[in-house]
């Protein structure tokens, strides 16, 4: 029992640790081209690239749970979210950008990457809010 | 005159928002507790949203800032079919994930009212900041 705990925290921070170095990468990269409004637009792409890719573990993982598993077991639901999420996404951003200079100029791509990264880092929250309330259910 | 009259109206205006914005607390203060009550607080706040989502978008259309976008007030309604989609989608985890004590009709009206709530913020962002720029 104290090793599963032990092993739990151990895990816990390495990722914690790893989530932190990534945060620090995507700052460094800002940081080096606070310049160049589309070379901190594809700072900003890589780190809603990330961001997405926890997104899809995150996503991988509850539909594994027992729980979800035999409400949807063909997982087509999630697909259906996902895609539903992109959708919405692609398109809130698009004016997002779009609204700071009508499509000219590259301050448009640094806002529509900003918002981007941004919507995606909202989302994952709201997953682990679902995470949250059905490991608070099961107890 | 004119100044006292608009300043009159505005001040209604302020009050009657105000008046909305407390009724659901108001609602769920009735309730005492009773979730089958809350469901109907849920789902009225809901459609209040629902409207100035609806007048939101209204006035983004009507507005020239947005009409000069490529495909105009098309972009708009698909961004409102998007979001609904994506509400839907997501509420039927959040109503899954609570399920199990018969009491799904209130999560899923909570869920559906926080998520609309999320997307009148979105909107209302997106309407200060076209006013800020073009400040």
């Amino acid at each position: 029992m104290i090793k599963k705990s032990l092993g739990c925290m151990i895990v816990s921070s390495l990722a914690l640790f790893a989530s932190s170095a990534q945060a620090d990468l995507y700052q460094e990269c800002l940081d080096k081209n606070y310049m160049s409004d589309r070379e901190m637009a594809k700072c900003n792409d890589d780190e809603a690239t990330r961001i997405m890719g926890e997104i899809r573990k995150k996503v991988n993982s509850i539909a594994a749970t027992s729980y979800f598993n035999n409400w949807d077991p063909s997982k087509k639901n999630f697909k259906v979210l996902l895609t539903n999420w992109e959708n919405l996404r692609d398109e809130y951003c698009d004016l997002y950008g779009y609204t700071y200079t009508q499509g000219l100029g590259t301050v448009s791509i640094l806002q529509t990457s900003k918002c981007n990264l941004d919507m995606n880092q909202r989302f994952l929250d709201d997953l682990d809010n679902i995470v949250k309330i059905y490991q608070e259910n099961a107890i | 005159m004119k100044n006292k009259w608009i300043a009159f109206m505005a001040a209604l205006l302020v009050g009657a928002q105000g008046a909305l914005a407390s009724d659901y607390g108001l609602c769920i203060n009735r309730s005492q507790g009773d979730w089958r009550k809350q469901v109907v607080c849920e789902q009225d706040e809901t459609r209040r949203l629902m409207r100035e989502i609806t007048n939101t978008y209204a006035k983004l259309a009507r507005d020239p800032h947005f009409n000069r976008l490529n495909s105009g007030k098309t972009s708009l309604n698909e961004q409102f079919k998007s979001w609904q989609a994506y509400r839907n989608s997501y509420c039927a985890y959040w109503e899954q994930a609570k399920s199990g004590y018969g009491d799904e009709a209130y999560h899923q009206a909570e869920c559906m009212r926080l998520v609309t709530q999320k997307h009148y913020d979105d909107l209302e962002n997106l309407i200060n900041m076209a006013y800020a720029v073009r400040e």
